[in-house]
């Protein structure tokens, strides 16, 4: 098993039997999703921040309406991430409408990725953010 | 931790929960009974679920609930969607749950409804085998909502949310358990005030009305930015460094600002500022001091050095009472220097060179100056209006009273009187 981010779709009705999800919740894996909603239920956003533990990645990102992120360390400086990755991880987010100004000032992709949840909730922080 | 709520539902078989514990309420968006069965709870009819909380009531809305999930059968089988609520509305649809999901599902999940909407915050996916107890926890401290399974102190999700932040109730949410002997029923419900304390203490920082900073630091390197700013009754350091020490500041209406340093190399910059009672700089060094300044309205400066090499700048403005300096050096003494209304100037120096510079101007009662040397004296000078002046000095000096004329071999020798006048032929 592998942890790794994405940013997909959110799909549902809102429904006991079709709740609002992660579009990655119907692929049988573990995930947990930062899907904030307005004052009745509805999400604010049409994408979530996810975080998936599954043995097989590769099945999610060639499924449409589930981006990956790059799979490495939290603690990785930003400086050291490639030049592809980050090209990649600005025009998804770019895509979706995610702000990517501070994907080069950050000082590691753990600020990339709370950066990306805050722009869901103010309140998101990696550190409490898991799944097992 | 405080318990609010709790129950082991051990009631008379068969009975509604209610009927049972009047410190039940069966939440009013949904149907459907929960009855006693064998010490445990489950569903009175087939699918549809229920919803109850307990009339306990938490200190705040960082609170957990939790309860024993009695699988019947492995999975849940056909059945069983049990869980734990908590920030139940007791009117909206409104919760926080932590379940597991039987059927085909076979999972931990993590919910919200706000409103009777549902949103699904997170799954892990675990078979569970029949027989088992298997204990589930809801945790909200803030926005921090988290799942944990099992007795585990890790939590299984974890996640931030910010749509529910009312306190409401602790509950539990089961459905498709209708009979005896399948699905999953509910068991040892409890619901416990999150601890306080405990925690990492960052960033400690007073500001506004404040009775008393103090700091103290052992330090190996410098330590730096030691500031207490607003109405602070004192600010006391205490530091003993090995290396530089910067920035020791107070602003502000101080009582007292004292500052004691045991440096081994240069000290710079104490300063005080404001109207501060007395500052007192006791410093000995084996290398220069420099920068002793004190501004505002001071009751006194005191000045003591003794030193093996350079002082400069002891400099006071603004109204003093009196500025003594007592100086023993082996080398020049320059810059002495006091403006502004002053009660008396006192100098005493023993030099055994040169004295240079020493001035007074302004309205001064007087000033004494008393030389003892071997060497040359120069520029003492007064200024303004001064009661007297007198200078005591013991040496061997030029005094010209009177001019005389050696001749040469060529002129007759003439002796002449201080008006070139001749004497003799």
């Amino acid at each position: 098993m592998a942890k790794r981010y994405y940013v997909c779709d959110v799909i549902g009705d809102g429904s006991e039997f079709n709740p609002y999800r992660a579009k990655i919740a119907d692929m049988g894996v573990s995930w947990v999703g930062v899907i904030p909603t307005d004052a009745t239920g509805k999400p604010v956003k049409t994408w979530a921040l996810a975080l998936v533990d599954t043995v097989n990645h590769a099945r999610l990102s060639a499924t449409a309406g589930i981006d990956q992120m790059p799979d490495i360390s939290l603690d990785i400086k930003t400086s050291a991430i490639s030049t592809a990755s980050r090209s990649q991880l600005s025009s998804m987010l770019s895509r979706r409408g995610i702000s990517t100004v501070n994907i080069s000032s950050t000082d590691s992709y753990k600020d990339i990725i709370n950066d990306v949840g805050r722009s869901l909730d103010a309140s998101f922080t990696a550190d409490n953010f898991d799944i097992a | 931790m405080a318990q609010f709520s709790s129950d082991t539902f051990t009631g008379t078989e068969n009975a509604e929960l209610t009927a049972y514990n009047a410190a039940w309420t069966r939440h009013a968006s949904y149907g459907n009974n929960c009855e006693i069965v064998s010490g445990r709870l489950r569903s009175s009819v087939a699918v549809s679920p229920s919803v109850y909380y307990h009339s306990g009531a938490p200190a705040s809305a960082d609170y957990s609930v939790n309860a024993d999930l009695y699988f019947l059968e492995t999975d849940g089988g056909a059945d069983g969607v049990h869980g734990v609520v908590g920030r139940c509305s007791t009117s909206a649809n409104t919760l926080y749950m932590a379940r597991y999901a039987g059927a085909s599902s076979d999972r931990w999940d993590l919910y919200k409804a706000v409103a009777g909407t549902f949103t699904l915050l997170g799954s892990s996916a675990q078979s569970i085998a029949s027989g088992t107890t298997n204990n589930v926890k809801l945790e909200m401290i803030g926005s921090a909502i988290k799942l944990f399974k099992q007795g585990s102190g890790t939590a299984t999700i974890s996640v931030t949310d910010t749509a529910i932040t009312a306190a409401g109730k602790a509950g539990f949410r089961i459905a498709n358990a209708n009979n005896d002997t399948t699905g999953i029923h509910l068991d040892n419900f409890s619901a416990d005030d999150a601890a306080a304390g405990g925690v990492t203490l960052t960033g400690i920082s007073g500001t506004g009305q404040v009775g008393s900073v103090t700091r103290r630091v052992d330090s190996t390197k410098a330590v730096t930015g030691v500031a207490g700013a607003g109405q602070v009754g004192s600010v006391a350091a205490s530091i003993s460094v090995t290396r530089a020490l910067t920035g020791v500041e107070s602003t502000g209406a101080a009582g007292s600002t004292g500052v004691s340093v045991s440096a081994t190399r240069s000290l710079n910059g104490v300063e005080a500022t404001g109207a501060a009672g007395t500052v007192t700089t006791g410093a000995n060094v084996t290398k220069a001091v420099t920068g002793v300044a004190s501004t505002g309205q001071v009751g006194a400066v005191g000045v003591t050095k003794s030193g093996s090499a350079v002082l400069t700048g002891l400099q006071a403005t603004g109204e003093v009472g009196s500025v003594a300096a007592s100086l023993t050096v082996t080398r020049g003494l320059t810059g002495l220097e006091s403006t502004g209304e002053i009660g008396n100037v006192g100098l005493s120096v023993s030099a055994t060179r040169s004295l240079a510079g020493v001035e007074s101007t302004g309205a001064v009662g007087s000033v004494a100056f008393a030389q003892s040397g071997s060497a040359i004296l120069s520029g003492v000078q007064a200024t303004g209006a001064v009661g007297s002046v007198s200078v005591a000095s013991s040496g061997v000096f030029p005094t010209p009273s009177s001019r005389v004329f050696i001749p040469s071999d060529e002129n007759r020798a003439t002796l002449i009187d201080s008006e070139n006048r001749s004497l003799a032929a």
